[in-house]
């Protein structure tokens, strides 16, 4: 360990494209929370409404299947934000977060960022910014381990008569080996 | 043209209760366009360049996976397609046509960056659409994950079916009124009639995509009239 929370901070990518002021201003909002290895952040399906960033360690996100069973979606590093802000009716936690390491976050809640917005707009535009770039960047990563997992596990498409039908193949060809025989042979 | 415009996002489901002053912005900033039923907006695996909000008629997002292509949403009038692209300009997850002869309006990138840059209150609305957008199908492609592996997990395989039904699900859970989302399959032969259609419109010969044509001052809609 070793570094403070104000070191922390400073490194956080949204920092960087904040002036002194903006940079100040944020760190007022923030609220620094140490995680022991193993416990957990939240919960999947609890209510939401804050962003918390990974200062140092690993966080485990989790999600259950449709019976229940917890899967490993997958890990936010130093620098990323985990949870989501409180949407209308979309205000649950969509996943389990699970301190894979001693962990530290900054927490800012919904209804600060709210504060935010009306007392310096570009503070909160960049909040805002990081948010969906990392929210993005784990969409594409979610959305091409789909693909990867479907590509690998799916069973290969059985072709129906009547794709072959619309195909051009021909009838007696179709029907012979739905009879298992071969074209051309006789009855 | 502005105040055409403008009249269009008073009426529009999106932008009805948007303040005045936000919507005047919106309305100097952005180009509404015609595209005949079957035209491709964008193409999955493209760079991105620009977001849509459907004024009039349908689009269809459909999506390529191992071979399978199905509809991943469906959407109408007041319903923003292609957001995520105005953060990174990454590859279009799915393709977008139009379902029926459409009108959008449509914001680019570059707009979108002037607006933030302007820090316009409305650019900040925009930018909380977006990571919403951005928020929901996170969530949605979390859950879908999770379920595909559990899927896995307890067949060893996953079927055609396995992957219809668990789109189901999100599609009667979810409509699509989110944005690009995994929701209920269609098969390959829909894909296809579009495709079908597309070629047989008069539009021949131009394979390029909505995003390829940004340069393009008129919408293929506009341009097709001139040519008849």
């Amino acid at each position: 360990m070793g570094t403070g929370p104000v070191e922390l901070l400073s490194s956080l990518p949204v920092m960087a494209k904040l002036d002194d002021v903006g940079r100040q201003e944020l760190r007022r909002w923030l609220r620094i929370i140490p995680v022991d290895v193993g416990e957990v952040v939240f919960r999947q399906g609890e209510r939401g409404g804050a962003l918390l960033w990974v200062l140092q360690g690993i966080v485990r996100l989790e999600a259950a299947d449709h019976e229940g069973q917890s899967r490993t979606i997958c890990s936010a590093l130093p620098g990323e934000v985990i949870g989501e802000l409180a949407y209308g009716e979309l205000c649950t936690r969509a996943t389990t977060a699970i301190a894979a390491s001693a962990v530290v976050l900054a927490e800012l809640t919904d209804s600060d960022l709210t504060l935010i917005e009306r007392r310096s707009p570009r503070v909160a535009s960049q909040v805002i910014s990081c948010l969906t770039a990392c929210n993005l960047r784990r969409l594409r990563h979610i959305n091409r381990e789909l693909d990867q997992v479907v590509e690998r596990h799916i069973a290969q498409p059985v072709r129906s008569p009547t794709a072959e039908v619309a195909q051009g193949t021909s009838a007696a060809r179709l029907w012979a080996r739905l009879a298992g025989r071969r074209p051309g042979q006789g009855e | 043209m502005g105040q055409a415009v403008l009249e269009q996002l008073r009426a529009n489901p999106a932008t009805a209760k948007w303040p005045e002053a936000d919507l005047r912005v919106l309305a100097g900033a952005v180009v509404i366009e015609r595209h005949r039923q079957g035209t491709e907006l964008c193409r999955q695996g493209r760079p991105g360049a620009c977001c849509w909000l459907i004024m009039d008629g349908k689009l269809e997002v459909v999506r390529a996976v191992a071979g399978h292509r199905m509809e991943v949403a469906r959407a109408s009038v007041g319903e923003w397609v292609g957001q995520l692209a105005l953060i990174d300009g990454a590859p279009r997850s799915a393709t977008v046509i139009a379902a029926t002869d459409i009108e959008v309006l449509v914001m680019t990138r570059d707009v979108f960056e002037q607006l933030l840059a302007s820090q316009a209150p409305v650019a900040l609305r925009f930018q909380r659409h977006v990571s919403m957008t951005a928020s929901v199908n996170l969530r949605a492609a979390t859950e879908h994950l999770a379920k595909v592996h559990g899927l896995i997990a307890r067949h060893g395989h996953l079927s055609p079916a396995d992957l219809y039904t668990v789109r189901e699900r999100r599609g009667v859970a979810r409509p699509s009124h989110h944005g690009i989302l995994w929701t209920q399959p269609q098969l390959e032969h829909q894909a296809e009639a579009a495709k079908a259609k597309r070629s047989g419109d008069e539009r021949k010969g131009d394979e390029r995509s909505g995003d390829e044509r940004k340069g393009d001052e008129r919408s293929g809609y506009e341009r097709k009239g001139d040519e008849r």
